[in-house]
């Protein structure tokens, strides 16, 4: 995965770069088995949720978060994303409000990671801080 | 001491409505902006608005977790707002009396110079137990 220190800002910015490269394999490598993920458009359980989910998701939108605040340990992380939202096709029942092809959505969001003791994910909570950009 | 250690005093002295010590841990600068987006500039800002939130409801604040790297505190804390009188006008939205609020939000303090210079609060979970269904 990567020599990084568990819990570190670096090591962070790989799960962040398989994210963004749309690489299932690499982010989801830092999931437990039974990680919870409770998102802004979803509650889901299992790095097998997760990826049907973002696979729904990466085929509607270009997805791009950038990390601003970290503040990371072994056992927690807590960040400051600025997630960007381009809509590739109209999404009518998007869970914040209705979005065509051709929209962006701009969005700050406060993001808590809870890690075991192997430095998996075993649960990770989004709050949304402020959107920047609606349209 | 650690920055967890002085949050912690920082949310006891909250609870405790204790607004000459609050202050000593703002910077004259301070900006917060709380979980419904409203930005309080200024420690006057802020006690101001507190103490009216709290001529109406009582509030207590407990720390889930804190972490810091000396720049930056994180917080997950756990507030239970309870309405003391009707409120009609109350930040996070109308309560009667009797009504409670759960709230349940992430924060980011910056420390600069040992006090803080802002917080940033957004909120994860938002739950209303209302007395009138809590009657039933």
């Amino acid at each position: 995965m990567t020599k990084a220190e568990i819990g570190s800002r670096e090591w962070f910015e790989v799960y962040l770069d398989a994210f963004n490269n749309n690489d299932f394999d690499g982010f989801s490598a830092f999931y437990a088995p039974d990680v919870e993920f409770y998102g802004q458009a979803a509650n889901l359980k299992g790095p097998a949720q997760v990826i049907e989910f973002y696979t729904m998701v990466m085929d509607r939108i270009d997805e791009h978060v950038a990390l601003k605040t970290f503040v990371g340990s072994k056992t927690n992380i807590a960040i400051e994303l600025v997630t960007t939202l381009k809509f590739k096709k109209d999404w009518p029942d998007f869970a914040p409000g209705p979005m065509k092809a051709g929209d962006h959505r701009e969005a700050v969001n406060f993001v808590f990671y809870d890690l075991n003791e192997k430095g998996l994910f075993t649960r990770i909570r989004s709050a949304r801080y402020a959107v920047i950009r609606e349209r | 001491m650690s920055e967890e250690a002085r949050f912690a005093e920082y949310i006891d002295t909250f609870n405790n409505r204790n607004y000459e010590k609050l202050v000593t841990y703002y910077s004259p600068e301070i900006r917060l902006v709380n979980g419904t987006g409203r930005e309080l500039a200024g420690r006057d800002a802020i006690v101001d608005f507190y103490k009216k939130v709290n001529a109406f409801a009582s509030r207590k604040i407990a720390i889930c977790s804190s972490m810091s790297d000396g720049e930056t505190l994180a917080a997950e804390l756990k507030s239970t707002f309870t309405a003391m009188a009707n409120a009609p006008d109350f930040p996070s939205g109308p309560m009667a009396k009797g009504d409670r609020l759960y709230i349940n939000s992430f924060v980011f303090y910056e420390i600069a110079g040992g006090v803080y210079v802002k917080i940033r609060a957004a909120i994860f979970e938002r739950r209303w137990m209302r007395a009138a269904d809590e009657e039933q």
